[in-house]
This record gives structure tokens, C-alpha cells and sequence, in this order.
């Protein structure tokens, strides 16, 4: 396996709750089978979290083969920072030990606790230098309305810690919902802090939670798009 | 739980449970026992995270890390885990002694030179520590020293900061990247050194602003260090840089002891861990 990979990913900044259209679970999973993770993370008031809501984000994640985790205050940049990289962690992990299964009939399992240093270096050696290319899918419903500072806040330490790394990172942003109740596309992928900065300030929140479409709609910009496209844009 | 056993699946070495000693972002650690000789137990599911720890200790064992034992799997509720055997650190962790009473000065800076100190260590191996917080450092009562206990959050020099607390972090405050070079150390020693002598409270926090940190600290601090803020803040400032820089502020309030520099590191030391034993003393 080469380093030059690219792994694609959706990240869900969403308070749960998704009440237009289909199960977001479903659209993850979909989603999921086409090889992108999708992690999910929930923004959910202080006192009391809401027993719905969690399923869902936790559904989401399970469903779109990622992680998923709830985050107090000011720690959202960081939780998606630890998402994303868990996740890509656990992706290169099952592929490793995938293949050590089929080369030495044993996965890492199988291995003496002290010997798998071995593999364990290369796995974080990919986990840095492989190519990142991330959705960040910001519900910005009704709901959402006093915790959007920290949603933007926490994309931009994302980005910050994702260009701490060796290998690529790019991160479009998609939002939800525009004023016909349908996601739309904020920013193509980019790794310039400073433009997604200026660009992020410009969501308004309000409206449903249509989650699902939303993720299906960061699959679409992560699948069939010709490179060129980026420079069109 | 307390009570409960947990077999080493490739070992077979069975550890008793106490108690919790802790939670941290990769797993919890538990204090527990087997033939009569206390263990720290620390349990995760990342495989990769506590291989690298123990990997990390045996092979580079310092006398500012705990020791550790043995890496094993067990299994727990049908589920595979994964453990680490350290050396049970009798002692104080440094965020319950400030609890009890908040550091003055010359306390301040001795724990910051012994931090700073093991960073160098750390730097010398090729490796940036990215998680440095008072909940990290742990005062050792039996062998009266200052000890790291968790090592989650070191990485290789040049690598992405993955572990990390926003409070010290140089991306969150906008002073750079959030990436493990020397400057980064430097940056956290000095906001750490920041935060034992002035709360940063949410107000600052949320502006992100150093120069209104800056301000604040301009009252509570002596020159010498708020100049050595200054210029790691700003990142002019390495490692080397804030060693001198302490033991220039300490010296000058050790007159006595003033002599050749190495003479003056070891005297700077003995008197921070003097210091450091007499705030558990007189903290509790």
C-alpha cells in the first residue's frame, strides 16, 4: 500500500433531531458502501441530552462505518479533529489487518501483544500522510441557532489541525437548509484557512433538518466530479 | 469496578481491581493488584495508542516516566480490550495541589523548569510532548520528583498535533500551526506557566487574543518572564531559549547559589523539587 491515498470522509455537525425526509441512518449507510466514513457529531444542549437525538447521531456513525461523539462546549474543533483522525486510524486498521488475514491466516489479534509495534508504526505513518478530502455537513436548522458560533468555530480548528499533517487536506463545506428546505454546497474543497474564515460567517441558521438529503449530497460532491471541476468553481 | 479481575489473554497474569484512578481521551486507568504489589492499569480499545506507549517507555525509559510492566489483551463483556501494566505512581496530581492552594511565583517556575527540562529530554529523542496540563504531571511523594503520566499525546517532531488542550494550544490562539515543532513546545510551557499565575478565564479565552493576554499578564508577572512569554508567544523562542530564561529569573532570586551554569541547573533543580514537596506540605 503506497501513501498516496486519498481518503474521503463526511463529517455530520448536527443537533440530531432530522425531521424532512428519509433516515439519515440510511443515507450513511448507503453512503458508507461506496467507501466514504461519515462520523458524526452531536451539539446538543448543556442539561439533559435529548435520548432521540443521540440515537441518531450515534446511528449515523455506526451506519456510515465512522465515530461519533457528543462535545461540550469549545471542544467541538478538537472532537472533530479526534473524529476524523479515529476514524481514519480505524479505516487503515481494518484494512491492514485484512490483509494480514489473508497473507499470515492471523489479523493483528493474532500477533503477540509485544510484537506488533511493527504494524502499528506503519498504520500511524499512513494515518499522517495519506490524502484527506472532507465534507463537513453543517446543520444550520432553527434549532441550531445559538450553537452556530461554535460550529464555525470548530470547522476552522479542524482544518487548522488537519494542515498540521503531512499528507493533503482538503475540506468543502455543505450546509442545510437553504430557503427551500434543501442542503447546498458553501465552499468547494479548499485548504485555505482564510477563505473558509470569511466564507463560514455568512450562514444563517433556520428552517428543518432535512439530514439525510444533506449526506447525500456530500457523497455526490466526494464521487463522480471531474478534478477540473475544482477550478471552476 | 472494583473487585473485578482482569486476565492477560497471552500473559495469563491476573491484576484485582481497587479502584479508578482516572479517564482519559483514549481509555481509563485503574489502580489495581497482583501478589500484593500495587499496578496502574490503563485500559483502552486503541490498539495502536497504548502499543505505541509501551513501545515508547521500554525502549526509551526516563526517570520522569512511569515504568511499565507488560501489554496484553483481555476480554471484557465478550468484547477484545487492550491493557498496559505500569508503575503505580504514589503521589499528587499536580491539578489537586493548585486546587488546594494556588502557586506563587517561585513555585511557578520551578515546575516549569523541571517541564521544561523533560521537554528537552523529549526533544533531544526526536519527540514533542502536545498535551502538556497540570491533570498530566504528577508529583511523586516516594521519590520526590515531578512525573508525566500520560503519553498520548506525544508525537514525532514535524508531525500533526493530535492530543491537545485549547487553552495551551498555539493554533487556538492563532500564534501557528497545529503541528509538533520546537516552537510549539515552547509556546505551551510558557501558557502553562500563564495559566498557574493568572486564571485564563472564559472572557480571554473566547477573544483568542494574545495581546490581550499579554496585558493581563503584565501586571501579575516579573519582567524576565513576561518577556520569555512574550517571545514564545510569538514564537521566537525555543526550548534552549526558555531554559536560560528560568534559570536566569531563578538564579537571581537564589543569589547565593549563582555559579557555573551546570552547577546552577542541578541547585535549580534540587531547590524546585524542595519547593515543589513543600507546596504538597503546605497545600494540604
Amino acid at each position: 500500500m503506497s501513501a498516496d491515498i486519498t481518503m474521503r470522509l463526511i463529517n455530520v455537525v448536527t443537533d440530531g433531531c432530522s425531521n424532512i425526509g428519509l433516515d439519515p441512518c440510511t443515507a450513511a449507510g448507503r453512503v458508507h458502501k461506496d467507501g466514504i466514513i461519515v462520523n458524526a457529531i452531536g451539539i446538543l444542549d448543556g442539561n439533559g441530552y435529548k435520548d432521540k437525538a443521540v440515537n441518531e447521531i450515534e446511528g449515523i456513525a455506526r451506519s456510515g462505518g465512522g465515530v461519533s461523539d457528543i462535545v461540550k462546549m469549545n471542544e467541538l474543533g478538537k472532537t472533530l479533529t479526534s473524529a476524523t483522525m479515529g476514524s481514519v486510524a480505524n479505516t487503515l486498521t481494518e484494512v491492514v489487518d485484512k490483509e494480514l488475514r489473508e497473507v499470515l491466516r492471523k489479523g493483528l489479534d493474532g500477533i503477540h501483544p509485544e510484537l506488533r509495534f511493527q504494524v502499528v508504526d506503519f498504520i500511524e505513518k499512513l494515518t499522517d500522510e495519506v490524502n484527506l478530502r472532507v465534507v463537513v455537513v453543517i446543520d444550520a436548522s432553527g434549532s441550531m441557532a445559538n450553537k452556530m458560533n461554535e460550529a464555525k468555530r470548530g470547522v476552522i480548528e479542524l482544518l487548522k489541525s488537519l494542515k498540521g499533517r503531512k499528507g493533503d487536506s482538503n475540506i468543502a463545506l455543505v450546509c442545510y437548509p437553504s430557503e427551500r428546505n434543501e442542503p447546498y454546497l458553501l465552499r468547494d474543497f479548499t485548504s485555505d484557512i482564510d477563505e473558509l474564515e470569511r466564507l463560514i460567517v455568512k450562514i444563517a441558521p433556520g428552517g428543518g433538518t432535512p439530514t439525510a438529503a444533506a449526506i447525500e449530497f456530500a457523497a455526490r460532491l466526494l464521487e463522480e466530479k471531474p478534478l477540473a471541476y475544482e477550478y471552476m468553481v | 469496578m472494583p473487585g473485578q479481575r482482569v486476565k492477560g489473554l497471552w500473559s495469563g497474569s491476573t491484576y484485582t481491581v481497587i479502584r479508578q484512578l482516572g479517564q482519559g481521551g483514549v481509555g481509563a486507568a485503574y489502580l489495581v493488584s497482583k501478589d500484593d504489589r500495587l499496578y496502574c492499569l490503563k485500559v483502552s480499545d486503541d490498539m495502536i495508542s497504548l502499543t505505541w506507549e509501551y513501545r515508547f517507555i521500554k525502549s526509551k525509559g526516563k526517570f520522569f516516566l512511569p515504568e511499565v510492566y507488560e501489554i496484553d489483551d483481555f476480554v471484557l463483556n465478550n468484547k477484545s480490550k487492550h491493557y498496559i501494566i505500569l508503575e503505580y505512581i504514589e503521589g499528587k496530581n499536580l491539578s489537586e495541589v493548585i486546587k488546594a492552594r494556588p502557586v506563587d511565583l517561585n513555585t511557578a517556575i520551578s515546575i516549569v523548569l523541571l517541564v521544561t527540562e523533560i521537554f528537552i529530554e523529549f526533544f533531544k529523542m526526536g519527540y514533542i510532548y502536545t498535551d502538556l496540563k497540570p491533570e498530566n504531571l504528577m508529583l511523586d511523594l516516594k521519590n520526590s520528583a515531578l512525573r508525566l503520566i500520560d503519553l498520548g499525546s506525544l508525537v514525532k517532531i514535524g508531525g500533526m498535533v493530535r492530543e491537545y488542550t485549547p487553552v495551551y494550544d498555539r493554533a487556538f490562539w492563532n500564534c501557528g500551526l497545529r503541528r509538533a515543532d520546537e516552537g510549539y513546545a515552547a509556546f505551551e510551557i510558557m501558557m502553562f506557566t500563564a495559566n498557574l499565575l493568572t486564571s485564563i478565564d472564559s472572557d480571554i479565552l473566547y477573544k483568542q487574543d494574545v495581546e490581550i493576554l499579554l496585558k493581563r499578564l503584565s501586571g501579575c508577572t516579573s519582567q524576565g518572564l513576561y518577556g520569555l512569554m512574550e517571545r514564545a508567544f510569538k514564537g521566537q523562542a525555543d526550548l534552549s531559549d526558555i531554559r536560560d530564561g528560568l534559570i536566569s529569573i531563578h538564579r537571581f532570586q537564589y543569589i547565593p547559589y549563582a555559579g557555573k551554569i551546570d552547577f546552577c541547573i542541578n541547585v535549580s533543580l534540587i531547590m524546585s523539587i524542595i519547593f515543589l514537596i513543600s507546596v504538597i506540605i503546605y497545600g494540604l
